[in-house]
Formats: structure tokens, sequence, C-alpha cells
């Protein structure tokens, strides 16, 4: 079961949490900066599972992340769940995040964060993993924006979200945070 | 990946951070303060990123908390304003800050909101709320509501909100529209459907199982993802309905073939393999299954040998399947071991056991150990646990093992094919189990961090079914062992844990302790590595001189405290084991020598406590001289610790030691005074009183060790047979012979009680003032003695010139704990005299050495690991263990075992056969007694008689006597408390007069025979195991006690006085003014420990004054202590009885004259000894006194 997903920047701080379990949110900070620690100073040439930190589990549980620019995906699991699945789920995660925002970047996830727990959400449901198609995650999330925008009338919220980003400060191009492909392991002799 | 993106995205980081951060100069003018209050989210994201630091971030957000409150109050404000305010709530709740004012509205936006806004909605409140929360119980009405909708999305919200806010307790209500939509024809809604049916499962199992059967069926839905959440939810519970599912095994067996055979859509395909999670979930309830049903493991093994070799695994998801394979295989090869064990040779037993007893080697019994791969159950455990204990090749155990499987997993299955299809079974394992050997050669070779870390823990998982497997890939795992990634040399550790036997343990042990002295390492490996290296030292250990060097290198680490003591309690145990194991003749002599070492040499106080702890808890029976000043300077370095404990042990190590002759007295007696200067003022009184007893003791010692080295202990004397040359003495001197029909009924009135109120008022008020039990001349005695610069020892001597030792030996005889220990012989030792053994293992230390030393060159690489993989190659021999004569103890059995190991040899151990933890309390309890005793509280004389009577009836229980019916006297008021008095008084002549049988005289005495049925309760229960719960009743018993004797100042009866003095135990000195000389040759000793008691306030009944004379650990044998002031109280009886209607005389006289006197005496007397915890104690008492000689 996924006890928990942070996504955090380089500096540790939150920028989407998930917990599937009730902590409160005094915990929930310290969770995050206990992982940030773990996990911050971990090269990125050693491998990405980390025996759990005190306060989320205890030993039983594994810290689970990737580390993509500026930001940090953890996912904390119990021993029942497959490291390299979670691994991959991650990545699902990021390339359908990427593929939502076309060209997804750290402010996306702070300004659309209702976007990002709808993907989410079809993505893991109550700890567990529910679906790892992404173009079904991505079919799904567009059905619902549409049908939504038929029921409610045109929304003129998530249009105000984009132009506020756009009219932000930051020049466009760092917005694109070009995702990593998979770790090669083309060379492995089998 | 090229190089330009990799640098691209290198550089992003500092682009982000200093534009987001307020590193450009530009967005930096208006600053966080000047800003207009931030309105949208991203102002308040700007303003918070900017805020230099957690106070100014902490305004901003107070600030905008505040408005968004406002916002959300405002009447009249739409769902669309609402769920517009919300992402900045949950942002808000991101960074850590409480938003709980906003959850009723996102459970209000929730129901009112439509499309977009209700999701709003439902994402504030599954993301805010919890179901625990009580707030949750609003939204169930919205949830029943949209899950009975016709649209499709609102039961799709509703579903994704119910998984994580619906209760246990409201499942029931939530269930049915969940179950209906199970049948829904979109197969999104189903598979969320499903999805919440798992939620619920997780919370409630039990309300949930009537549902199994429904989601069985839909394992034929056509839907891929339906597919998928049915066996997520299946694998969820497998372990809790392995029975129930097992008839799913064949059909999930043939999914698993289609999906490899890829007949589901290849949109489902990620990066090229059909859905590698579903292949996931279904190898892990296949694992489960097929070590229930061998059929489904038979059509198994061909789909797993198929995973193994497939070509194409090179992308990272198909090693995700191919490693949950490795784990299948090794599940099934574990549940199929016990069978392979009856029926292979020893070998080949070994191999394939379960990992239960693979690990553990010889009846390690720690099946708890096994580890979370234990997938055959505590069931499956613990018969491979029996297999090998018993015997390798009995067939009848394994005919056992498989028909509790097979009734375990459902009737009709039970066959006689069965074992020969599970033999079968194991021989096709056997290539598989090569073929994953491969595997995990591929995967260690990779070079991949994350695939070696996935490789060693497969390699554990398997090893411990296959040991032999290991030995494939030794220099992987050595590579691994001096890995960069710390993640990775935990791992390797693990693996080498599990790898441990009889052959390897040195250089796993010396291994092991390398990561942790080298790599510095964090406190979690450190306690990990410790624990690892304590469980295999302890089970494997060749000899016991090697777990020695091996474990006190672990206490030098840096480890926390709780893992310290359970270490140590773990090798005091071992050693206590070790110390009387015959084929082990010369290692308590070692173990001794090393201990007194560590104290001299060490610098690290873990190390020289628990060396402490050895030479004091441990019975050796080595007594070899010990060089007194080494010694004691490293006494005195420990004595500088923190703690109170550690410093009263190095005290009574001290002791220990002396009394065994290995410390010169003169040494001791030395240091002691030296000590004593030293930490005059600021030491606890506890710890200085430990000290002088220390110096009573060494004093004394010639005396102590002769009586120490005498062989027998006695049984109780409840005649008190010691006492016949005393009463035929006075008799002979002209006392009178008191027959207890003459004095009984007349000091049964109540008149005569009434004659002689202010004498005892006085006694009393002295008696609860500042030295409670003190009074008469000879607590003036005492009291000179304590306040003399020489120290109880030298004062005894001053007192009792005659023939103290004498006096001493004799009161000792029947008063120590060697008088109702009444155990059998004492077991001086077991031990031949050290006879000259081959040490092998002293090479040990070397041979470590060697193997810590980094290996450089590729030779030494191979050395070690050749030295590592010892006995786990198939052709080498197995080494018989050779730990079965130290086979691992539970911790729980700890205390049980030591107090009975030393129980079992000298007295004087036996007196110290406390661990710490019950030391612990005990010093709790006395910490408990004195705010009670130093309370100036007078509670009535009813109440306070039912604190006595409290304190019998769990005495009574604690020594599970059922006779009761003597305990009813007590239990009255007043009258009865009379009664009490009077059969007090009466059982004094009573001893007087039958001088041989006390029991037999008794007029009916009940409370003579309460007293003594007290005694013995205490007395037997002292000579079972010392456990905390026993101690906690002596505690009670003292803390009730101790009020019972408050209201005596006040009480208008005189016989409280008495009372107390008789039964509340402890006071002989009371009427110690009217004692004879004679008497004094007896009491002195006890005098000058109760004495010293004295001092330490009303408790000092606790403090007995046995266990001091003897020269053990007074607080450390809590029992014996309050058994032994019972018995004091006993004797009380006994003493003064002869001199009963002298004192009642003579007491009335000098009280008058000297009372109020005497009580002044006594207060400056115990300024001079700083005895008494407050002033505020005697204050109140004093007080009384010059009106109680008047009255």
């Amino acid at each position: 079961m996924i006890k928990a997903i942070l996504v955090f920047n380089n500096h540790g701080k939150p920028r989407v949490l998930k917990f599937y379990q009730f902590y409160p949110e005094d915990l929930q900070q310290q969770i995050v900066r206990e992982t940030f620690h773990l996990v911050s100073k971990r090269d990125d040439n050693v491998c990405n599972f980390l025996e759990g930190g005190t306060l989320i589990g205890g030993s039983d549980f594994k810290l689970i992340y990737r580390h993509y620019a500026t930001l940090y995906f953890v996912f904390c699991v119990d021993s029942s769940e497959s490291e390299l699945g979670i691994l991959d789920l991650i990545q699902v995660f990021v390339e359908t995040l990427d593929k939502c925002f076309e060209n997804v970047c750290e402010l996306d996830l702070i300004f659309h964060m209702d976007k990002v727990h709808y993907i989410l959400g079809e993505l893991v449901m109550g700890g567990m993993v529910l679906e790892t198609n992404m173009t079904e995650i991505i079919t799904r999330i567009e059905e619902q924006a549409k049908l939504e925008k038929q029921e409610a009338g045109i929304s003129a919220a998530p249009a105000r979200a984009v132009s506020a980003v756009k009219e932000m400060n930051i020049p466009q191009k760092f917005k694109d945070i070009k995702l990593p492909d998979l770790p090669s392991i083309g060379n492995l002799k089998f | 990946m090229s190089d330009i993106m990799e640098r691209t995205l290198a550089s992003l980081p500092r682009l982000l951070s200093s534009s987001l951060l307020g590193g450009g100069k530009g967005g930096q003018a208006a600053g966080p303060r000047q800003t207009p209050p931030p309105r949208g989210l991203q102002a308040l994201l700007k303003a918070v990123d900017n805020a230099r630091s957690r106070s100014e971030e902490k305004d901003i957000v107070r600030k905008e908390l505040s408005q968004i409150k406002q916002q959300l109050e405002q009447p009249g404000a739409t769902a669309a304003q609402w769920s517009e305010i919300f992402p900045r709530v949950v942002f808000c709740s991101v960074l850590g800050y409480d938003v709980s004012f906003s959850h009723i509205y996102a459970i209000k936006l929730a129901a009112k909101g439509k499309g977009r806004d209700k999701r709003m909605g439902y994402l504030a409140a599954t993301f805010l709320l919890d179901q625990t929360m009580e707030l949750a119980i609003l939204i169930m009405g919205t949830l029943q509501q949209d899950l009975h909708s016709s649209n499709i999305f609102d039961n799709l919200m509703a579903l994704s909100a119910a998984a994580e806010l619906v209760g246990s307790e409201i499942i029931p209500h939530m269930l049915p529209p969940v179950v209906k939509l199970l049948r829904h024809r979109q197969a999104l809604v189903r598979e969320k459907a499903v999805h919440c049916i798992q939620a619920y499962f997780r919370r409630a199992p039990s309300l949930m199982q009537h549902t199994l059967p429904e989601v069985k069926g839909m394992l034929g839905d056509k839907d891929p993802g339906v597919l998928s959440a049915v066996v997520t939810l299946l694998a969820s519970t497998v372990e809790q309905n392995r029975e129930e599912l097992v008839s799913l095994g064949l059909p999930l067996v043939s999914i698993l073939q289609q999906v490899r055979a890829r007949k589901f859509p290849s949109s489902y395909d990620y990066h090229g393999i059909p859905l590698p999670w579903l292949q996931i979930l279904l190898l892990k309830i296949l694992a489960h299954l097929g070590s229930v049903d061998d059929q489904v493991a038979a059509s198994l093994l061909p789909l797993l040998s198929q995973i193994l070799t497939d070509p194409n695994s090179k992308e990272l998801v198909s090693l995700a399947v191919v490693s949950e394979c490795l784990e299948t295989i090794a599940t099934l090869a574990k549940s199929s071991g016990g069978l392979t064990a009856a029926e292979s040779n020893a070998g080949k037993a070994e191999q394939l056991q379960t990992e239960g007893v693979v690990v553990h080697g010889v009846g390690g019994g720690a099946l708890s150990a096994a580890g979370p791969e234990e997938l055959g159950g505590s069931n499956g455990g613990g018969e491979g646990f029996q297999d090998s204990g018993q015997s390798r090749n009995s067939r009848q155990i394994d005919c056992r093992t498989d028909q509790s499987r097979v009734g375990k997993s459902g009737p009709g299955e039970l066959s006689g094919l069965n074992g020969r299809r599970r033999e079968e079974l194991l021989t096709k394992l056997q290539p598989l189990l090569l073929e994953a050997s491969k595997c995990v050669a591929r995967f260690l070779s990779s070079g991949v961090p994350n695939l070696l870390y996935l490789g060693i823990r497969s390699l554990t998982q398997l090893v411990s079914v296959a040991p032999e497997l290991a030995s494939h890939h030794q220099g992987a795992v050595v590579q691994c062992l001096d890995d960069l990634d710390p993640v990775v040399r935990r791992q390797t550790l693990n693996l080498l844990h599990h790898m441990a036997n009889p052959a390897n343990v040195k250089v796993v042990c010396a291994k092991m302790l390398e990561q942790v002295q080298s790599k510095g390492g964090d406190v979690g490996l450190q306690g990990d590595v410790a624990d690892m290296v304590c469980d295999i030292a302890g089970r494997l250990a060749p000899d016991p001189l090697w777990y020695l060097n091996t474990l006190f290198l672990l206490l030098s680490l840096p480890l926390e405290p709780h893992r310290l003591s359970s270490l140590s309690n773990n090798m005091l145990t071992f050693f206590t084991k070790a110390a009387q194991d015959p084929s082990w003749p010369a290692f308590p002599e070692e173990l001794f020598t090393a201990m007194v070492n560590a104290v001299q040499d060490s610098d690290s106080s873990p190390l020289s406590q628990f060396a402490l702890k050895v030479l004091r808890f441990v019975p050796l029976s080595v007594r070899k001289a010990v060089s007194g000043d080494k010694f004691l300077a490293g006494c005195d370095r420990l004595l500088t610790c923190e703690n109170l404990e550690g410093k009263e042990g190095v005290v009574l190590c001290v002791q220990e030691l002396l009394l065994r002759g290995c410390l010169q007295r003169q040494d001791v007696i030395q240091w002691v005074r030296a000590s004593l200067e030293r930490c005059e003022h600021f030491t606890p009184r506890q710890f200085r009183q430990k000290l002088k007893e220390l110096l009573a003791v060494a004093s004394l010692h010639g005396e102590l060790s002769s009586l120490s080295t005498q062989g027998s202990a006695r049984a109780m004397d409840f005649s008190l047979s010691f006492l016949d040359s005393y009463a035929a003495d006075m008799c002979h001197k002209g006392k009178p012979f008191l027959k207890t029909q003459q004095y009984t009924p007349e000091l049964n009135q109540p008149a005569v009680q009434e004659e002689r109120p202010s004498s005892l008022i006085s006694l009393t008020s002295q008696n609860s003032s500042s030295t409670p039990r003190s009074g008469g001349s000879l607590y003036k005695d005492t009291s000179l003695c304590e306040s003399s610069s020489l120290g109880v020892g030298e004062s005894f001597s001053l007192l009792s010139p005659t023939n103290p030792l004498q006096g001493f030996s004799a009161a000792r005889k029947l008063w120590t704990k060697e008088g109702f220990q009444g155990d059998a012989d004492v077991q001086q030792s077991n031990f031949s005299p050290p006879v000259e053994s081959t040490r092998a293992d002293r090479g040990m230390g070397s041979e470590a050495d060697g193997e810590n030393a980094k290996p450089d060159s590729l030779d030494e690489k191979e050395e070690l690991a050749k030295a590592l993989f010892q006995g786990l190659s198939p052709s080498g021999p197995l080494s018989t263990p050779m730990a079965t004569s130290s086979s691992h103890v539970p911790m729980t059995t700890e205390v049980k075992s030591l107090s009975s190991a030393s129980s079992s040899s000298t007295p004087f151990v036996s007196s110290n056969s406390m661990t710490t933890s019950s030391q612990d309390k005990l010093v709790a309890s006395t910490a408990d007694l004195f705010p009670s005793a130093s309370s100036p509280v007078v509670t009535t004389r009813p109440d306070s008689l039912a604190a006595i009577d409290g304190s019998f009836q769990y005495m009574n229980d604690s020594a599970a006597m059922t006779d009761s019916s003597l305990f009813e006297l007590p239990r009255c008021d007043s009258g009865g408390w009379k009664a009490l008095h009077a059969g007090h008084t009466g059982s004094g002549h009573n001893m007087e007069t039958s001088e041989t049988d006390l029991q037999s005289t008794a007029t009916q005495s009940t409370a003579t025979v309460t007293s003594e049925h007290l005694a013995s309760d205490l007395g037997s229960s002292s000579n079972l195991s010392i456990s905390d719960d026993s101690l906690d009743n002596v505690r009670d018993l003292s803390y009730q006690n101790s009020p019972a004797r408050k209201p005596v100042p006040q009480s208008p009866g005189a016989g409280g006085t008495q009372f107390e003095s008789t039964v509340d135990s402890g006071f002989p000195d009371v009427q110690g003014s009217t004692y004879s000389q004679n008497l004094h040759e007896q009491m002195e000793d006890m005098d000058n420990s109760q004495t010293a008691a004295e001092r330490e306030g009303g408790s000092g009944g606790l403090y007995d004054v046995f266990g001091e004379d003897a020269g053990s650990e007074s607080l450390s044998s809590g029992l014996q202590e309050s058994a032994g002031s019972l018995y004091s109280g006993f004797e009380d009886l006994t003493l003064y009885a002869g001199e009963w209607e002298e004192e009642e005389e003579e007491e009335e006289k000098e009280e008058e004259e000297a009372g109020e006197e005497r009580c002044i005496q006594a207060d400056g007397d115990t300024d001079r000894n700083e005895t008494q915890p407050s002033d505020v104690f005697g204050d109140p008492v004093l007080s009384t006194l010059p009106t109680s000689p008047a009255k």
C-alpha cells in the first residue's frame, strides 16, 4: 500500500502532498522535512530506494523516489509494493502530468493543484494503484473536463489561472522542464 | 538522454530558484511587506516564496487565511467563488498551516456545487478531512446521494471520496450503493467501485467478507482496468483469506498466462510489456496460493521459468516482474521446505528448510525473526522448526505437516498423492532456483544501482531457502559490501545476517562491525547492525570468549539507550549460561579478567558499566585477586557518571568483589572514605548510604567472607528456636516467666491503653517525626555512630565491644535471606578448577582484525569471499553447530533465568539477582514512598486500618495464598483494630512463654498468625523468581503501610503505637531504650542499618536490615527486603516480649521525664545526619511534642 505521496522541490518546499493515512498537519510537515533530508543528500548515481524514515512507519516502509530537475517525487510504500513497479508508477505520473500540462513545471503543480490531484486520483486510489495506463488516464481527465464545462458553463477560474501563470514575471522558457527518459538499461546482457 | 539535455536540466533548478526565491533583483524592489495583500494564488505563492524567514511566511499566510475565512463566510457566496478559494486553502495546508476552519465549507461545496465545483469540494474534503474526524460524517449524505446519482461523474467522484472518507462504523451504511455500482455498465465505475470495496476491506475486513464472492465473480470482467482492480483487492486480502481464495488459484494462473500471451489490448502495454503491474499483483497472489495448493504451484512453475528466461526483459518494468517472480519462487520453495527436509540428506535439508530454521541454526527458537517473507505463516514456520528440532527424516512429522496444511486449505484436498505431488514440485523447483540464481547474477552484475539493490534483496530471500545459492555470487556480494550507497550496504549486511552459519559467523560479525565502525554510519544502521550481530552471535557463537570480544565492540558504539540495555541484557543472559557451561571451564576466569580490565582501562562508559554488571550478576566462581589501585581508580572514573543507578552499581560491584575476596579490605575502606569525602554534599543520600554500607561490610569482611562461603542455606525457622538460649538466659536472670493467659486479657482492655496515652503519643510523635522509627537511647547511640566520621563499620565495633561478630552472625543466620531463602543447598559452583583448554578462539581477535582490514587486492577479496561463504557451498560439509548448548534465550525469560541461575549459586549473588529494570522499579517505589512518608497528612484510624487491611490483602494476593480467613480481623473497624492490637501484645507474651513454638501457644492471637502468614507468604514468594509484579506489590504494600503509620500520633488509642511498631514492621528500636545489653549484641547490626534506613524517611521498612548486613544489595532485593522487614517486625514481637512489662513502665517514666529532651535531641541528630528529606516533615510533629508530656 502507498502511505503517502510527497512532491517537494530542491529546497524542501512541499508542492503536492497526499497522505493516504491521517497525519496531523505538523506531523505531515515533519515527515516532509525528514524525507527531504534523507533524499536530498543522496547522489544521483545511487539507487532510488530508501529504507524508511522514523516518522512514517519505520523500517517496514520504503521511500521510493525520483528526482526530476527541481522536483523530488517520493512515494512512501509498505513492503507489499514492488519497488520497481512504484518507480515506474512515478514515471507514469510525471509523464501524465507532462502530457496534460504540455511540459510540466513546478508552478503548474501549484496553480493547477486540482488537476494534479485529479490525475493522482486516477493513478492511485486510497493507497492502491488504480490505473497505470497513461493514455487511459489522460482520456479520463479530458473527458471529465469537457463534461464539466458543459455542466457548469465555462468557468473562468482555469482561464484566469492560466493567464496568471503567463503574466508572472518568469521567463516562459524556464517553465519547460523536459522529462528525462526512463533510465536506460539497454547495455544489460540478458 | 543526451548530455545537452542533462546540462539543461541541471541548470534549471538554479534558474527557477533564483526567479522564485527572490534572487532576481527586479522583483525584489517591492518586497513582500509592501506588496498589497495577495488576492490570488499566484500572489500568495510569490509572497510566500519571497519570505525571508519562517516567521515572515507565517505572517503572510495568517493574513491570507483570515482573508480566506472572511470570503468563505460571506453570505451569498456562490459555489464557484468558493471553489476558487480552495486551491489557496490547500496550498496553505500543504505548507503546514492549520486550515480547519475551512473543512465545513469543503463539505458544503461538495453538497451544493455542480460539476467542477462539486469536484473541487470533494477534492478539498478528501484532502483536508480524514475518516477519523467527526466532521467527516457530514459528507455522508452527499456521498449517498451521489452514489445513487445517475450521473457517472458524480458516481466516480463519490466513489473516490468514499474510499477515503468512510470510517469503519459507517461502512455498513455506505456499502449497498457501492455494491450496486459493481454492476454498473461503465467499466470505469466498476473499477472504482471495486477499489472502494477494497478500501472498505482494509478498514473493516470482518464486515466485508460477504462481498468477496461478488468480487471474485468480477475476475471475468473484460476490461483490464476492472480486472486489475479486482486483482488488487484479492492481493490485499489474500493473506487473511487464503482458504477462501485458493479455488481462484488456477483461474488466476490462466489470467497470468493470457497476460503473458498478450491477449489484452496492446494499449495496455507499458513500454512494450503487457500489463506489468497486473503481472506483479498476480505473482504476489499466486505465491500465497501456491504455497497452500500444490496444483496451483505446479501450474505456475512453467510460467515462472518463462518469465525468468524472457529474452525481452530489458525494460525496467519487466525487471520488476522478474524480481517479483524471484520472490514468488523463494516463497514456493520455502513453503515446500518441510518435505525436503525429510526427503533429502542432511545437507540438502539445510538448504530448503524454512527460513526460521535455516537462519536460526539449531533450534534458534526465534521464529519471529523469520522476516516478512515468512509467507508460510506461523503454521509453516512452526512445523519447520519442529522438523529440525526433532528429526530430520521423520516421515511422520511431514505427513502431519501436510495434513495440517491441507486441512487448512480446505476440504477434499487431502490425499495420499499430495505428498508425492509436493516432491515432484520440489524437483521441479530445483532448476528454477538455479535459474533464479542466474537471474540474480544478472541483477548484481548490471551495474545499475536499483538492480543491485533488488538483486541483493532477492538473493537474501533465495539464500534463506537455499543457502548454497549464495556461493555463486561471492564476488558480487563482497563488492556490494563496499558499495558507495549505504542502502545497498545495509541490504548486503542483511544478506550476511541470513547467510550466517556456525562456520562463517566470525567473519560475518567482523564484517558487520567493520561497516559500522569504518563508515561511521547513521544511528539507525548501527542499531540494526547491533541487533543483527547480537542475534547471530547469540545463536551461533562458537565460543563465549569470541562472543565477549565481539559484543564488547558493540557496546562502544553510540547506540540508543534502549538498544544498549537490551544488548547488555542479552549478553548477561549469554554469559550466565556460558559461565555455567562445563564445556568452557576456563571461560569464567577469562570473563572475569576481561571485565576487570574493562573497568580498569576502558574509557567508554557503557562498556565499563556493563563490565560492572557482569561482575555483579553473573555467578562467576572466580576468586582471583584484583589490583585494588587500578580497579578502584577505574571505579572512580565511573563514579563521575550522571545517573544514580550507575553510581550505585559501582559501589555494589566493589562490594561484591570485596565479598568474593577479590579486593583487599584496606583498599576498599580507603577508597570508600575518599569517595565519601569527595561526594559529601551534592550526591543523593541513597548513594552515600550505599558507600557507608560498603564501609561497614568492609569492616566485617573476614566474617562475611567466611559466611559467604558457607555451603548450605537454612530453611525458615518459624519456631524461633534461636531465641531459646536468650529466653533461657532471661529466665535465669530472674525475669518473670510470663503466661499468656495472665496478661492478655488485661492488655486487651481498653482501660489499660487509656492509662498511658501520653507516653505513647510522645513516642509515636517521635516515630513519625524526622526519624520515624527511632526513640530511646539506642537511637542516640546509633545517631552518634552515624555522625561520627568513622562511619557505620567502626561504630559497630564501638558499640558492641564484646563480640560483635558473633552476634552478627547469629542474627544473620536466621534473618538474612539465607533464612528465608529456604531453598536447596547453595551451589557453590559447578565448576571444576579452571582447566587449561585449547582455545582456538584466542586467535579470533587477530583473525577478525585481519578481516577488518579493507581488502585492497583481489586476493584479499577472494579470501574474504571464501570466509564469508564458508559453510554455504553445497559440497562443503556443514559443520554441526557448536552453539547448541548456548541456544538463544528469548529476552522475556531473561530475568527469570538470571535470577534462577544466580540463586543457585552463592547467596550473595542471589540477592543480587535482580536485573536493572527491577532495580529501577524499586528505586521508583522508594521514591514513591518518600512523599508519603514526609507528608504530614493525618488520616483517621479506620482509614489507616483499611489501608493496612488493603496491604494485607495485597500480600495475600501476591503470594497466592488461599487462606484468607486470617485476614478478616484487620478488616473490621476500631474494634478489630483493638483486637489486633491485643493479639499483638498477646503474641508478644506468647513468644516469651512458649519459647519454642510460637504458633501452638497462640491464644487465638490472629494478628500473630497473620503476621506470620504474611511473613511466610512473602518468604515463599521471594523464593520465586522475582518478577516486576511482585515488586509492584511490595511497593503498594509499603505505600499503604506508610500512611497507616501516620495517623497514630493523633489517634487516641495508645495501642496504635504498638500496633504500628509491631505489625508495621521494622521498628525494633522504638522500645530500644529498654533493650538489655545482650539484646544489643544481637540487634546491633540491624540497628546500624536501620538507622541508616531511617534516615531515608518513612520508607525505612524497605531498607532491609538483612540485605544490607549480608553485604548484598538491599535495593535490588526488593521483595526479600520487605519480607525481611516483616520478619524484623515479627522479631520485635519476640524480642521485646520479655521486656514487655518493664517496658511499659519504664517507657512511661522515661517518656515523661525525657520526652521533650529526647525529641529535641532527635531533631538535632537529624540535622547532623542530614538524614531527613525535609524539615516540613518533622515540624508538625515537633509542634505537638510540648503538649504530649503534659497530656
